[in-house]
């Protein structure tokens, strides 16, 4: 068999999910900005985790894996195809097939089992999303990863074993590609609803550990988790954790709030309001704050500075964030009206 | 963030971050990774750590197998239960040194599956010689680089058979 390769345009981004829609959207010729994308899809959020499903207390920064994707069908119409599978069999065959009619589609995987990538990033979540853009001679795929400066060689067992992880929030060879991209959108309309449903999101979800309530609680308490760590080392591991999530997992850093600024920025431009710029300069600026939070747990863990004053002087600053996130979402959501 | 900030000299991970631009406009610009450029020899330090604990208490028979490669690959009793396909009190069971001998093969190999390990490593360490477990996942490459020999194994069509060659570097 010989190998193949669509003429897929690879690009690296900041976030894997709204990268891989950018980059699936473009091929079907559609240019849509990453930003744009974030912010149409509502992915800005915030949500602490603390059940027996986590090894340790943990906190997500962005809205639930797929929901962008789903939103964007909702705003703008933009259909896509999407199919799980019970064995991987199927998944490979269809994967196949589509290759071989010139549609390279996107699918879920866990990290752990993309050996491209160093080491100390591989570890298990399967929230991963990758392009496959070909096949080599000898049967291994070529992936677009947009966390991947290049198009890369995968072989097939570990696409195979990373579509079919299991445990939470399990992939089940999960793929997608758009079917139908509309001729005209109505931006505005889009721009307008994918802000809204951030700010309820932030302020107004019902559940006490997500928005603004789930930073809140974050915050009061961390200052529990020295008890929850095995020994000391642990508890370093978990805290420098903190600027893991927040920087490293593709959020274009401070937990996507960099990102959220650019798209406020953007949004001001197809809303014609330009108070949204005033809004964007303050979400840039709470960034900086984030950052700064996320630098000094780096050094805490690096340090072994993990007092129980030092994790309060941190919740302190989280508490702080709340508060100015709360007024930026309740001001928003007024000015979007 | 400014985009002169923004330290651009990373040279171990890089990444695309969002930032502002020296003319002023938001968009996106190439960075890296703070904790990785500067903290990476801390998390080998540390995992390496948490390695040899384990390890010890696994050799005095304290822990299974099992347990080992859940707590090194960071995974709790349920994620693990779903990702093996095994009934959580089973797993559970599984943690403990009594009842780990009479695990079922078959069962060990969902596990081998879910851990990416042969299901000969639950029964044995390949040890390099400076002493690290050179066939668990976060083996640090740079330390293998060092060793005097390099050890390979291949799987075969035999699921529960691993060819494990050792050969000394050129």
């Amino acid at each position: 068999m010989s190998g193949t390769q669509l003429p897929f345009e690879h690009k690296m981004s900041a976030h894997c999910e709204t990268g891989t829609l950018s980059s699936q959207l473009a091929f079907h010729g559609m240019e849509l900005s990453e930003a744009l994308i974030f912010g149409i899809g509502s992915g800005i959020f915030f949500g602490y985790f603390n059940n027996k499903r986590f090894a340790f207390p943990t906190f997500i920064v962005r809205s639930k894996p797929g929901q962008i994707r789903k939103n964007l069908t909702k705003r703008l119409g933009i259909k896509f195809e999407t199919e799980t599978f019970k064995t991987p069999q199927q998944a490979q065959e269809k994967l196949d097939a589509l290759l071989a009619k010139g549609i390279p589609p996107a699918t879920q995987v866990d990290f752990f089992f993309m050996d491209y990538l160093p080491q100390y990033l591989r570890v298990h979540i399967n929230v991963h999303f990758i392009n496959v853009v070909g096949k080599t001679e000898g049967g291994d795929y070529l992936i677009s990863d947009c966390y991947y400066p290049k198009i890369v060689e995968l072989a097939k067992e570990s696409l195979q074993k990373g579509r079919f992880a299991g445990g939470s929030m399990a992939p089940e060879g999960f793929l997608f590609y758009p079917t139908f991209i509309p001729k005209e959108f109505d931006f505005e309309k889009a721009v307008r609803k994918g802000i809204k449903k951030a700010c309820f999101n932030m302020l107004k979800i019902p559940i006490p550990f997500l928005g603004i309530k789930g930073m809140r609680k974050f915050a009061n308490h961390i200052t529990e988790w020295p008890k929850l760590a095995i020994d000391a080392e642990d508890l370093s591991h978990q805290v420098s954790k903190i600027n893991i999530l927040l920087e490293d997992q593709g959020t274009g850093g401070a937990g996507f709030r960099f990102m959220y600024a650019t798209f406020l920025k953007q949004a001001a431009e197809i809303l014609k309001q330009p108070e949204l710029v005033d809004f964007s300069k303050r979400m840039m600026d709470n960034g900086d704050k984030w950052r700064e939070i996320s630098l000094m747990a780096a050094r805490m863990g690096r340090n072994r500075d993990l007092s129980v004053e030092k994790l309060r002087e941190v919740g302190a600053l989280i508490h702080e964030r709340a508060n100015v996130e709360e007024r930026f979402f309740k001001e928003l959501a007024k000015v979007v009206k | 963030m400014k985009e002169e900030d923004l330290i651009s000299d990373y040279k171990v991970q890089k990444y695309i971050l969002y930032a502002e631009k020296n003319d002023g406009s938001y968009g996106t610009v190439e960075g890296g990774s703070y904790i990785i450029e500067n903290d990476l020899d801390d998390f080998w330090h540390k995992k390496n750590h948490l390695e040899k604990s384990l390890r010890e208490r696994l050799l005095k028979n304290e822990i299974t197998p099992i347990y080992y490669f859940m707590v090194l690959e960071e995974m709790t009793v349920s994620e693990l239960a779903s990702r093996a396909g095994i009934a959580k009190c089973r797993v559970k069971q599984h943690l403990k040194p009594g009842k780990f001998a009479k695990a079922r093969v078959g069962d060990l190999q969902k596990y081998a599956g879910a851990f990416n390990v042969p299901v000969a490593n639950f029964f044995q360490m390949v040890l390099t010689s400076n002493d690290q477990n050179s066939k668990y996942h976060f083996y640090h490459q740079e330390e293998a680089a060092k060793d005097r020999y390099s050890i390979a194994q291949t799987a075969t069509a035999n699921a529960v058979i691993i060819l494990t060659k050792v050969e000394e570097k050129a």
